[in-house]
């Protein structure tokens, strides 16, 4: 064999190879990367302004802060649960004292499902996810607007990676 | 945007496809959307399907196992928490080949005040699956003694055309270079291996 056809054949064989070391570094390099910190801005959230105290005594605001990402990722929980949809983008707005302002969401939508009620099936999950996280200071959805964009239709009984097509 | 917001954007980031738990059945793109929006399932899936290519490519960038782990946990780390950036201009194979790049060319620097001989060290987790023959296992280890024999800029530009198959300007643009430049870089490399490996039977 010339030099040319064994590299030919030992560069075959490396595509084909898989290094030891992958199989023993993969568990621990998976879990410190999902374990990694990722910096991003807060949003204010509020509790315990309508808490009933057992002695009566008037009820105590407690505010604290979620972290944006942290409100990204349960947005998208509460989209993934609902069926014939699934979350293509996320974009959220705070205003100067850091409370949520604006909340849009982009969804992939199952062909042939009515796009209004999923629609508004998608913007109740979001606005109660945000109630659960929030508090008090979630923006109603009267107040805020969360937008549905659908940009895409995967044709098929359920959202898949199929073709997509676009619908305006 | 209404009056007395910020108007900063405190979370832009992208997903998409079939909810999580059919990850099989999705492309990259929609993995990295997904693991975008904090999806693990996503992002473990999106590792499990190239992570393997990845330590093969650094390992022989960085020419030292313990670095190469290293090499790799960083990658994972930089592509789980820039995810939000991504946009879907380059595949996310080429984005993490990418990270995978920058991260080796920066432990290049460990390996060099490493004493020992690497070309054992690397034979040694060169080990072939079940299903590969002992001729392709002595091939590999033939050729990783021949990569020893290329600049760290022609190493990488051959395994990132010939192994992992990544067209030129995706290298051009990881690399920080020319088309024409990484045409070049191929032809020398490929001369190069090929003459060390001429006298291999």
């Amino acid at each position: 064999m010339t030099g040319d056809a064994v590299l030919d054949r030992a560069t075959r064989a490396l595509r084909r190879h898989t290094d030891r070391g992958w199989t023993l570094v993969r568990e621990d390099a998976l879990l410190k990367a999902l374990s990694a910190f990722r910096p991003s801005a807060p949003v204010r959230g509020r509790t315990g302004a309508h808490a009933v105290d057992r002695t009566g005594a008037p009820p105590s605001a407690v505010d604290y802060f979620v972290a944006a990402d942290v409100v990204v990722a349960a947005l998208r929980e509460a989209v993934v649960a609902v069926p014939h949809a699934a979350p293509l983008a996320i974009t959220c707005s705070t205003d100067d004292d850091d409370r949520l302002a604006t909340v849009t969401i982009e969804i992939l939508a199952t062909f042939d499902e009515p796009l209004l009620p999923l629609a508004a099936e998608v913007r109740r999950a979001a606005v109660g996810r945000l109630t659960t996280l929030l508090g008090d200071l979630a923006p109603p959805a009267t107040v805020v607007t969360v937008d549905l964009a659908i940009t895409d239709v995967a044709p098929g009984t359920d959202v898949t990676d199929g073709d997509v097509q676009p619908v305006g | 945007m209404a009056d007395g917001t910020r108007a900063d954007i405190v979370g832009r980031v992208e997903a998409g496809g079939a909810p999580a738990g059919d990850a099989g059945a999705v492309s990259d793109l929609l993995l990295a959307r997904r693991a975008a929006l904090r999806d693990p399932q996503a992002f473990t899936a999106l590792v499990d399907r190239h992570g393997a290519a990845l330590y093969r490519y650094v390992l022989r960038m960085v020419l030292d196992p313990d670095v190469a782990a290293d090499c790799l946990q960083d990658t994972l780390v930089a592509a789980w928490t820039g995810f939000a950036g991504f946009r879907g201009e380059s595949a996310p194979r080429t984005w993490l080949f990418g990270i995978a790049t920058r991260q080796a060319y920066r432990h290049r620097t460990r390996v060099a005040h490493l004493p020992g001989p690497l070309p054992d060290e690397l034979v040694e987790v060169t080990v072939p699956r079940p299903d590969q023959g002992a001729v392709d296992s002595a091939l590999v280890e033939a050729l990783d003694m021949a990569l020893l024999g290329l600049p760290p800029l022609q190493r990488s530009c051959w395994l990132l055309r010939e192994v992992e198959g990544l067209h030129y300007a995706e290298i051009a643009d990881i690399l920080g270079t020319t088309h024409d430049s990484v045409r070049g870089l191929l032809h020398r490399a490929r001369g190069t291996l090929a003459d060390a490996m001429e006298g291999w039977r």
